[in-house]
C-alpha cells in the first residue's frame, strides 16, 4: 500500500510539475468562462433584474462547457508521449492512479473556475456568490470525474470536443440540476444534500469505470 | 543451448513466457496467426520483420497492452518487478528534467531510486551533462538513452519488452546495450526487443521472424 | 465455452443466431403489418372522441409505445454489452450496436409526436415538462453512443468501438434513473407545464387500438434490429473470411 501510495503521489507531482510549467494551458477556460460570461448581456439585455435571476444557470452552465474545454489535455497528453502506456503497465492500483490524475487535474481546472465564479456573478449581479461557488465547490469535482469517463471513451476517437461535448453533457444534466438549485437563493436543503451524494457516488464509481475503461479501449 | 544455459534454465523457478495460438489484425490486415512460442527465464528473443509487419503489435500483446483476435500469451507478470516495456515512444514528459522523468518512472514501478542512484544510471549512458536539462531540450537518441537508464536502476522486472532500443544510438551505446542485455539474462531475465540491424550479442539470440521461428 | 452450459447459449453462435433470425423474420414483419395497420385504422377511425382532448389525442397510439420502445431499447442495449463485455462474445456486441438506430428513431418518434401532440392540445409546439425534457436527453444518448462507435472504430475492425460502445452503454443505464429522477426533480421545482397524458382515463374502445398499436410497433423495432443485426454479423464474417483466405 505504501508504495502505491508513493507511486500515486509521484504520478500526481509529475503532472502539477509538468502542468505548471506550462501555464498557458491552464489559463483557457478560464477565459472561455470570462467571454461566455460577458455575451449573456450582449445577447440579451443588460437588464440587471433579469441577469441576476439568471445568473446561477447561467454560470452553471458555463461551467459544464469550459470544463468541457479543459478535458482532452487529461489523457491526451499522456497518449502522445507514451507515458499513459507507462502508468498503465506500472504494478499498483489503476484506479488509485487515476484518483491522483483527476485530482491534479480537478485543482488545475476546477478549483480556478470555483475561485473565479463570485467575480462571474458579481457580473451578473448575483450577491449571493457563496451559494455559487460552494455549490461549484461541490460541482466541479464530479464535472471532471465524469469528464474523465468520456475523455477515456473518445480518447482514440477521430472526432473532437462535439463528440466529448454530446457524450457528456447528458450524462452531466443531474450535476447540472442540483448545482444550479443549489446555487439559487432559497432553495433549501435538498439539492446540496443530491449533488453531496453525487459526488460520493462519482469519487466511489468512476476512477474506477476509467481504470477498466483504459485497459479496454487503448489497444 | 549450451549446459551452462540449461542449468540455468532448470534452476529458473519463473514460468516461461508463452504465446499460444497469438493471431492478430490491424483493421483489415492480418498480422499473424497461431503463433506459438515458449520463451524461458535467461533467453533473448529477437523479433525480426519489415516495417509494419506486426513485431510491435505482438510486443503491445505481450505487455497487454493489445487486446489478441485469438489466442492467449501466458507467463507475463503484471505485479511489482514483473515487466518493464520500453515502446516507440520514449514515455518522457517533456517540461520535465531527465532525472525528474526518471525518478518518477521508478516510482511508478515501485522500485526505489535515490538522487545519486539516477544520476549513476544516466552518467552510464553518457547523459551525466544532461540530467538536469527538460528532456524536450534533448536530441532524440538523449531522449531514448533517458529511456533506457530505467534498466539501470536498481530491481530491475525480469521481462524486458523492448521495441527498437537500438534505434537512435550510437556505436559504443548499442555495444553497452547488448552487454546489458546480456547480463540481465544471464541473472535469469527475459527480454523480448526488435531491431533492423544485428545486435553485437555474445551470444546468438533465438529470432523471430513472422511466419517462421529459428533458433 | 463450455459446451455444457444451457441450450440458449447456442444462440451466441453466429450460424444458430442466422437460423433463429431467419425463421423470425418473416413473422415479425408480417404481425407488424397486421398488427399495427389494424391498430392504426381503429385508433384512427373507430374509437372515439375525447371528451378533454378532441381527436388530437390519437397521436398517443404511436406516441406511448414509442416512448416505451425508445426505453427498453437503451436497456437492452446496455444488456448485451454487459454480455459482450464479460463473455466476449461478437455477437453481444452486433446486437448491442443493431438497437442503437432503432432506440433512437423511436426517441425521435416520441419526440416528434409529443410536440404533434402538444401544438393543437396547448398551443406550444415543445414544452419542457420531465417526460419531453427526458425524452429528449435519451434521444441525445442515442446519438452520443452511435457518434462514439463511429468515431472510435478502426477500419474494418469493430473491436475498439464495440468495446467504448459497451462502457457507454453501460454507464448510461446506470445514470439513466438519475437522469430521469433529476429531471423530475427539476420538472416540479419549477411546477412547469404538464403534458402528461397519464392523467385520462383510457376507455375501452381506446385501449384495444393502443394495444395493437405497441404489438405492432414491438414486432417492427425486433424485426428491424434483427435485420440490422444480422447485416453486421455479415460483415464482420466477411472480414474474418478474407483474413483465413490470406493467412
Amino acid at each position: 500500500m505504501a508504495t502505491a501510495l508513493h507511486a500515486a503521489s509521484a504520478l500526481a507531482r509529475r503532472d502539477l510539475r509538468a502542468a505548471l510549467r506550462q501555464p498557458g494551458e491552464l489559463l483557457a477556460p478560464l477565459g472561455f468562462a470570462l467571454v461566455v460570461v460577458a455575451l449573456f448581456p450582449l445577447g440579451l439585455a443588460p437588464d440587471a433584474a433579469l441577469l441576476r435571476q439568471l445568473a446561477p444557470g447561467l454560470l452553471w452552465v458555463v461551467a459544464l462547457l469550459a470544463s468541457l474545454l479543459a478535458l482532452p489535455r487529461l489523457f491526451a497528453a499522456d497518449l502522445a508521449d507514451g507515458t499513459l502506456e507507462q502508468w498503465l503497465l506500472a504494478p499498483q492500483p489503476r484506479a488509485l492512479l487515476v484518483l491522483a490524475k483527476l485530482a491534479v487535474h480537478w485543482l488545475l481546472t476546477g478549483l480556478p473556475l470555483v475561485l473565479l465564479a463570485p467575480l462571474l456573478g458579481l457580473l451578473l449581479g448575483l450577491e449571493q456568490v457563496g451559494a455559487l461557488a460552494l455549490s461549484l465547490l461541490l460541482g466541479t469535482p464530479l464535472l471532471s470525474l465524469l469528464g474523465a469517463l468520456g475523455a477515456v471513451l473518445t480518447l482514440q476517437a477521430r472526432a473532437g470536443t462535439g463528440l466529448l461535448a454530446l457524450l457528456l453533457l447528458p450524462l452531466e444534466v443531474p450535476v447540472l440540476v442540483f448545482g444550479s438549485a443549489a446555487a439559487q437563493p432559497g432553495s433549501g436543503a435538498a439539492p446540496w444534500y443530491l449533488l453531496a451524494a453525487l459526488l460520493a457516488a462519482g469519487l466511489a464509481l468512476t476512477p474506477w469505470a476509467c481504470a477498466a475503461a483504459l485497459s479496454l479501449t487503448l489497444d | 543451448m549450451s549446459l551452462a544455459h540449461t542449468a540455468q534454465t532448470l534452476a529458473a523457478p519463473r514460468p516461461p513466457l508463452a504465446l499460444r495460438g497469438l493471431t492478430q489484425a490491424h483493421g483489415e490486415r492480418l498480422l499473424f496467426a497461431e503463433l506459438e512460442l515458449l520463451l524461458q527465464p535467461g533467453e533473448l528473443l529477437w523479433v525480426q520483420g519489415a516495417n509494419g509487419s506486426g513485431k510491435t503489435s505482438l510486443l503491445r500483446l505481450i505487455c497487454g497492452l493489445a487486446q489478441p483476435w485469438a489466442g492467449r500469451v501466458e507467463g507475463v507478470e503484471h505485479a511489482k518487478g514483473g515487466l518493464l516495456y520500453i515502446g516507440h515512444l520514449p514515455g518522457l514528459k517533456g517540461s520535465l528534467s531527465a532525472l525528474e522523468n526518471l525518478q518518477a518512472a521508478a516510482a511508478l514501478e515501485g522500485r526505489p531510486c535515490d538522487g545519486a542512484q539516477a544520476r549513476t544510471a544516466l552518467a552510464a549512458w553518457g547523459l551525466a551533462e544532461q540530467v538536469d536539462l527538460r528532456v524536450d531540450q534533448l536530441s532524440q537518441g538523449q531522449a531514448r538513452r533517458v529511456a533506457l537508464a530505467r534498466l539501470l536502476l536498481p530491481e530491475p522486472p525480469r521481462l524486458w519488452v523492448l521495441d527498437e532500443p537500438f534505434a537512435a544510438l550510437d556505436e559504443a551505446s548499442v555495444r553497452q546495450l547488448a552487454q546489458r542485455l546480456e547480463a540481465h539474462a544471464e541473472l535469469g531475465g527475459t527480454v523480448v526487443f526488435t531491431s533492423h540491424l544485428a545486435p553485437p550479442l555474445q551470444r546468438a539470440p533465438r529470432t523471430l521472424r513472422f511466419g517462421a521461428l529459428s533458433n | 465455452m463450455s459446451t455444457a452450459l444451457h441450450p440458449f447459449w447456442r444462440y451466441a453462435s453466429p450460424p444458430q443466431f442466422l437460423q433463429l433470425s431467419g425463421t423470425l423474420l418473416p413473422l415479425l414483419w408480417a404481425v407488424a403489418a397486421l398488427l399495427g395497420l389494424s391498430g392504426l385504422a381503429l385508433g384512427l377511425f373507430w374509437a372515439p372522441t375525447d371528451a378533454q382532448q378532441g381527436e388530437a389525442y390519437r397521436i398517443l397510439f404511436l406516441h406511448v409505445p414509442a416512448a416505451w420502445i425508445a426505453m427498453v431499447c437503451y436497456g437492452a442495449m446496455a444488456l448485451w454489452a454487459l454480455l459482450g463485455l464479460s463473455l466476449g462474445t461478437h455477437l453481444s456486441f452486433v446486437l448491442m450496436r443493431a438497437l442503437a438506430p432503432t432506440g433512437a428513431l423511436f426517441a425521435f418518434l416520441t419526440l416528434w409526436t409529443g410536440a404533434l401532440w402538444g401544438r393543437p392540445t396547448w398551443g406550444v409546439w415543445w414544452v419542457w415538462d420531465a417526460r419531453l425534457s427526458s425524452a429528449l436527453l435519451l434521444f441525445l444518448l442515442y446519438l452520443g453512443f452511435i457518434g462514439l462507435t463511429a468515431a472510435v472504430d478502426r477500419p474494418q475492425d469493430p473491436r475498439r468501438g464495440d468495446r467504448a460502445g459497451a462502457l457507454l452503454a453501460l454507464v448510461g443505464v446506470l445514470n439513466l434513473p438519475v437522469l430521469y429522477f433529476s429531471v423530475q426533480w427539476w420538472s416540479t421545482l419549477h411546477q412547469g407545464a404538464s403534458l402528461s397524458p397519464a392523467g385520462s382515463r383510457m376507455a375501452p374502445s381506446m385501449l384495444v387500438p393502443l394495444l395493437l398499436c405497441t404489438a405492432g410497433l414491438w414486432a417492427y423495432a425486433a424485426a428491424a434490429v434483427l435485420s440490422r443485426a444480422r447485416l453486421l454479423l455479415a460483415e464482420r464474417q466477411a472480414v474474418q473470411a478474407r483474413w483465413r483466405a490470406a493467412a
